[in-house]
């Protein structure tokens, strides 16, 4: 510790603040594909009580053993500029030229030149990701057009594989697009499965990212994403973890626009003896900027959730709305459910709320459901049938409503369409 | 465009005024085991003690910084004393107490307080106590208020060694280790099972010596179906070079018993807060926390409470203002550890003039905790765009059949909450006072009206001094 003589004229310093300082110094990390990998991830801009063990995570996989080429799929709608690159996965030919294959770089020096992009699940992660990914598509959406399907991503986790998909999109002005990216585990085995997820939404464009996850207990999921969006451009995030030994996903979106926008929708099952490890950091820089997260799950089992969810009202974002809140519904004792709802906050002129809610089934559900001639163990399940429920509601094509019964059978005994 | 107010000094001169250290025992600056081994002998410990000591600066060297809250590079402990004895020993009459500190504490309205409302007061100055006092007809029911020194060599020597930084131990952290290796002063307060004060005690925490620490530390134990009320107050003077408190209270409340414990710091702005308290609580007991933070240059502040019985419960009421060159992360921590248990904490944050305030909280709900209810509500406001105000709250839930629910907010005072207050003629600067005193007021109406008074005065001190 130095004796700082001054230190009477300002307040100390944040941890937020010198935690943002010494990523920004920090090297980029690297890693090799094809050998076991430790690293930590999902670490919310303000740290709290490290006993907790909620300021970051640790994920160890294994060195791949197979290739998994073929693994990773992509169906891109008419109406854009795409091209598709296989990174590690050599099995598919390049589609797409250089300058397209450096569309989202050079988009985003310009739309960032403070270069606060970041990653939700942090630069060990991207890293990892990266140096894993199997095939790579980038998008570019011309301005005003509005693509009339999605941009499908299909990731087919396979025995002792690494099946990474990387989606860089940028949405010109004026445009929409939707991507959906499935990540199932249609084999038996155990393996390690992710996406990295990069979008920058231009002014008043509408960018949906619709993730569904349906592993087998086997394996090991990562999902990072990283947005930013311009003037009134809007993103619209939907995330639905029905599986995975340990599912990581890490989500920032950074509200640079004047009056843009973002919405997360976070759901999930946890049961066996599955890990869920989020991180969500909405960064609000512009003005009259609006966020609205809600994470609904339910734990049963021996399974484990660990939300952090950061709203950042940053210095000059007047006007600024941010919203929080959580539904945790617990069915087993054995369950173990963490929540690190931050908010910060540089700025007088915003409001911020969050609200959490997180136990059994409320008295009232139950009661209701009780005088109807449920017992309390088939209200529990009903619950947790919901969950696959709205996933295959949510489902976009038959293949990833294919995914979502897949997993029902495991999990549930029968499919979403089946009474239980 | 109207010109941006300007921030002017708050007017302290209640509070900040210091006194001469003629005559004062300081030991040298730093921490050392000679240090502490000279404390420890000056003290007359026994042995154990030293032990404790010795082991506690051993830890403290040991752990780490915390990396999660604000900075503390402006402390170095170099340029600490540790120790600052005054010179007197410490009195039970007010007329006993050396003139010049005796019209401290006669500034700051202890004595007066002793005689209206209070059963018994303490008073430390720098590192020891000089006074303390009880009522006789509490003493006759058992009650015992004494520095914990005296306690050390009397008849409660074997309590105080059962419960002396067993609830805080050395490794909970690096400022409880620091307070194991230097504590001194303090009180001890023991009411027997049964028994109900009618009055609180209270104890009152002046740092007059620049560039020192005070580690003055707080060992209540109330038993069975007993009830008390304790009052903490402290200020200091302000220097330029950096104070530092590490207290520590430890708390011990048994089968269905009550106490509430209630702090209004008003420490001087060049102050480090780096204070720990924690309850215990039996079957059926209750505590209640109710907290004022005022002062301080940095403050690390979450008293924690530890529900270990079935159907204890506890409250936390705490209002945290922070103004210009203050950095202040408050809030609690609650381990609920039994079933049927519950915790509702309800605080207020205020921060202006580019100060920074932090709600920080975490709720452990462990598997033993069935049937159990959390309740977390946290509202702050920013008073203008140079401030900050963050809400870190954790949960952790490892039992099925909970409740646990968590509010936040963050905004401003609404425009039309002062468009409606000025258009019945009260001028902004009034009308921000009263839109802060009344948002504050969950606290302040848990107060004796004494203090609810002195808390809205610090909060109309600090909102005087907003702009000219």
């Amino acid at each position: 510790m130095s004796y700082d003589t001054d230190f009477m004229s300002h307040p100390a310093t944040t941890a937020s603040y010198r935690d943002a300082q010494a990523r920004a110094k920090a090297p980029k990390p690297q890693f090799d594909a094809s050998a076991q990998a430790e690293f930590l991830l999902n670490r919310p801009p303000a740290p709290t009580w490290n006993r907790l063990k909620m300021n970051d995570s640790v994920v160890a996989i294994d060195a791949p053993t197979a290739d998994g080429a073929g693994c990773v799929t992509f169906d891109v709608p008419e109406g854009v500029l795409a091209g598709q690159f296989g990174v590690r996965d050599t099995s598919i030919e390049n589609t797409g030229d250089q300058t397209l294959a450096d569309a989202f770089d050079a988009a985003l020096a310009q739309a960032d030149p403070e270069h606060t992009f970041e990653m939700g699940a942090g630069a060990d992660a991207t890293a990892w990701l990266e140096a894993s990914t199997s095939r790579k598509v980038v998008v570019v959406v011309p301005e005003d057009a509005h693509p009339s399907k999605p941009l499908l991503v299909n990731i087919d986790a396979a025995d002792g594989a690494h099946t990474v998909a990387a989606v860089d999109v940028v949405a010109k002005p004026g445009s929409s697009l939707t991507i959906f990216t499935c990540t199932n585990s249609p084999s038996a085995g155990a393996g390690a499965a992710g996406t990295l997820v990069r979008v920058i939404a231009d002014a008043h464009s509408n960018v949906a990212i619709r993730q569904l996850q349906t592993l087998d207990s086997t394996y090991q999921n990562l999902d990072n994403v990283g947005a930013l969006t311009g003037d009134g451009a809007h993103i619209d995030v939907q995330q639905i973890a029905l599986g995975a030994r340990q599912h990581f996903d890490g989500t920032a979106v950074d509200l640079l626009g004047l009056r843009s926008s973002c919405n997360v929708d976070a759901r999930y099952l946890g049961h066996d003896e599955n890990e869920l490890d989020y991180n969500y950091v909405l960064r609000q820089r512009g003005a009259k900027t609006h966020t609205y997260t809600f994470a609904n799950g339910v734990l049963a089992d021996k399974s484990q959730k660990l939300l952090r969810d950061t709203i950042d009202l940053i210095h000059g974002g007047k006007g600024a709305v941010g919203r929080e809140k959580e539904n945790v519904l617990l069915t087993s004792d054995d369950v173990r459910n963490k929540s690190l709802p931050a908010i910060l906050c540089d700025e007088d002129d915003v409001q911020g709320d969050h609200g959490a809610s997180i136990g059994h089934v409320n008295p009232e559900q139950r009661d209701y459901m009780q005088t109807r001639g449920l017992t309390l163990e088939q209200i529990e399940d009903l619950f947790e049938s919901a969950a696959f429920d709205y996933a295959a509601d949510h489902a976009i094509g038959q293949r990833a409503h294919d995914a979502v019964d897949r997993l029902a059978v495991k999990v549930l005994g029968h499919t979403t369409n089946e009474e239980a | 465009m109207a010109e941006k107010p300007t921030i002017k000094e708050v007017d302290r001169s209640l509070y900040d005024f210091k006194k001469s250290e003629k005559g004062y025992d300081r030991l040298e600056e730093g921490l050392t085991p000679e240090i502490v081994r000279e404390i420890s002998a000056r003290k007359n410990e026994p042995d154990w003690m030293l032990q404790l000591r010795l082991k506690s600066l051993e830890i403290y060297n040991e752990l780490p910084v915390p990396n999660w809250g604000p900075s503390i590079e402006g402390l170095d402990m170099d340029h600490i004393s540790t120790y600052v004895r005054p010179n007197t020993k410490q009195k039970s009459d007010w007329n006993s107490v050396p003139e010049e500190i005796k019209d401290t504490f006669e500034r700051l309205g202890i004595p007066q307080a002793e005689r209206s409302y209070l059963a018994g007061v303490g008073a430390q100055y720098d590192s020891e106590l000089v006074y303390h006092n009880i009522q006789q007809s509490v003493a006759k029911e058992g009650v015992v208020y004494s520095g914990i020194e005296e306690a050390l060599h009397g008849p409660y020597a074997e309590m105080i060694h059962d419960h002396f930084m067993k609830l805080i131990t050395p490794h909970d952290h690096k400022f409880a280790a620091l307070h194991g290796a230097v504590w001194s002063g303090g009180s001890f307060v023991y009411v027997p099972k049964g028994v109900h004060m009618s009055f609180p005690l209270q104890s009152y925490f002046r740092l007059n010596a620049r560039g020192a620490g005070q580690f003055e530390h707080t060992l209540i134990i109330v038993e069975d179906d007993a009830d008390l009320h304790f009052i903490e107050g402290c200020s200091a003077p302000k220097y330029n070079v950096a104070n530092l408190h590490a207290g520590a209270v430890e708390l011990f409340v048994g089968k269905n018993a009550h106490l509430r414990y209630s702090t209004i710091e008003n420490w001087s702005k060049n102050m480090y807060n780096l204070n720990t308290k924690r309850a215990l609580v039996d079957e059926g007991g209750q505590v209640e926390w109710v907290s004022g933070s005022f002062g301080s240059h940095v403050g690390y502040l979450y008293p924690m409470t530890i529900l270990q019985g079935e159907h204890s419960s506890c409250t936390f009421t705490g209002v945290t203002f922070a103004g210009a060159t203050q950095n202040l992360d408050t809030g609690c921590k609650v381990v609920l550890n039994a079933p049927h248990t519950s915790a509702h904490v309800e605080t207020k944050g205020i921060s202006k003039g580019g100060g920074i305030q932090t709600f920080r909280s975490s709720m452990v709900v462990t598997p033993k905790a069935e049937d159990s209810d959390v309740y977390v509500s946290c509202a702050n406001l920013m008073l203008d765009d140079e401030s900050r105000s963050d809400t870190v709250p954790a949960m952790d839930v490892q039992a099925q059949h909970v409740n646990v629910g968590h509010e936040a907010s963050i905004g401003r005072i609404g425009d039309d909450m002062m468009f409606y207050l000025m258009s019945r003629g009260i001028p902004e600067q009034e009308a921000s006072t009263m839109v802060v005193n009344g948002f504050a007021n969950p606290v302040s109406k848990e107060l004796p009206l004494e203090y609810a008074v002195e808390m809205n005065n610090l909060i109309k001190l600090e909102m005087d001094g907003s702009a000219s």
